[in-house]
């Protein structure tokens, strides 16, 4: 009877040793989410357009901000926001990540926003959301971007689900 | 921690062997009766290796019938624990109050206990996130936030699976180790942040249980015989 019951005791105190790597241990949630950005067409509003060569940057810092997706000819992208600042200024650069430099065109938005930090699991701490997103769009005489917009109005931007900015060129 | 549970585990085997050669002869033999109180020696100890961790328990039980026993726990507790992103503080207080079995047939005059126990447990204590550091993009500067925020008045209520063992190593004198399965029937979780560590539940896992021990040393305070 007592070495039973001694046998269980250590089988269970055994497999709490095991226990000791659960699941919430690796963050699988969705933490900070990304800027999603999709391009139109100017000339007709409701169809996509496709970007060649884009290459983006942030002001501020220092290199490109590389994503597979960004450097092909995509209609879509997902760039960070900055969670330390109220405003982050997007560089977007036409023909940027070609070889050649003189078919480069630089646009910069702004981007404004208010930010939330809301706790998601033990894994993966804090992130930030955002809200009443508003995009500015710098004039420089040379624009390859017509004109940006938010998709809703007031814009959230809390997942990654759907598009949050319209790029129309 | 595994080879010192291994250890423990040795150590009892030995104690178990050892109270065992006592012979006592009585035809008519009546089991005693009484309170046995005592105190988590593992808690204490292990704070000296880990500062972060502090702590105290104090153990009773009574004796009921041949083989039950009205058993409590209450202490408190206070830990801060470090995860990739954030640190946070825990103390507070517990209580546990249930019933153990004694599935051990003794030898007549033996007073060893084979424990498998129930226990209902209720916690008050606070947290406090000391710091945390956005989990984002690492492309951006990081945004770290120092100021410590403070979750006072939680609570929460659980179930404790019992098994242990208490033997008798010198007249009244018992050494017990007991190994707890918990799971939270409810808790009252901070906002914007969980209730991941519990005084005397520990670390919370994922769907709601988690597991302690406790390391004792208890003293037999005899009422009367039966």
């Amino acid at each position: 009877m007592i070495k039973y019951t001694l046998y269980i005791s250590f089988l269970v105190i055994i497999l709490s040793m095991l226990w000791s790597c659960e699941k919430d241990d690796i963050c699988i949630e969705e933490t900070t989410p990304y800027l999603i950005i999709r391009f139109y067409d100017n000339s007709e509003p409701e169809e996509f357009k496709k970007v060649a060569a884009l290459k983006v940057q942030i002001e501020g810092i220092t290199g490109d901000y590389y994503n597979e997706t960004i450097t092909l000819l995509t209609d879509s992208i997902a760039i960070p926001i900055k969670v330390n600042d109220d405003i982050t200024k997007f560089k977007l650069i036409l023909n940027g990540s070609d070889n050649d430099l003189d078919n480069d065109n630089e646009d910069v938005f702004d981007l404004n926003y208010t930010r939330e930090d809301v706790f998601v699991s033990r894994s993966c701490g804090y992130k930030s959301i955002f809200h009443d997103v508003i995009t500015t769009l710098i004039n420089d005489n040379e624009n390859w971007i017509q004109s940006i917009q938010t998709v809703e109005d007031p814009q959230s931007i809390i997942n990654q689900k759907s598009a949050h900015v319209k790029i129309f060129h | 921690m595994l080879k010192y549970s291994i250890n423990i585990i040795i150590f009892l085997f030995s104690i178990t062997l050892y109270s065992q050669s006592k012979v006592i002869d009585h035809s008519e033999y009546k089991d005693r009766y009484g309170l046995r109180v005592g105190v988590d020696i593992f808690q204490p100890i292990y704070s000296i290796f880990d500062e972060d961790k502090k702590g105290l328990e104090f153990v009773a039980d009574y004796r009921i019938s041949k083989r039950f026993f009205i058993a409590s726990e209450f202490g408190y507790s206070e830990a801060t624990n470090q995860e990739d992103f954030y640190n946070y503080y825990t103390n507070g207080q517990y209580i546990k109050v249930g019933a153990d079995f004694n599935a051990y047939k003794n030898w007549l005059g033996l007073e060893n206990v084979i424990v498998i126990g129930l226990r209902y447990a209720f916690s008050k204590f606070d947290q406090t996130v000391n710091e945390y550091t956005v989990n984002a993009d690492p492309f951006l500067p990081p945004q770290t936030i120092s100021t410590p925020v403070s979750y006072d008045g939680l609570n929460a209520q659980w179930i404790e699976l019992v098994l242990g063992i208490k033997a008798e190593i010198i007249h009244n004198v018992f050494l017990g180790f007991s190994f707890r399965g918990n799971q939270m029937i409810n808790s009252k979780e901070p906002e914007n942040f969980k209730n991941l560590y519990v005084p005397g539940f520990n670390r919370v896992y994922l769907n709601d249980n988690g597991f302690s021990f406790n390391y004792t040393i208890s003293y037999l305070i005899p009422l009367y015989r039966k």
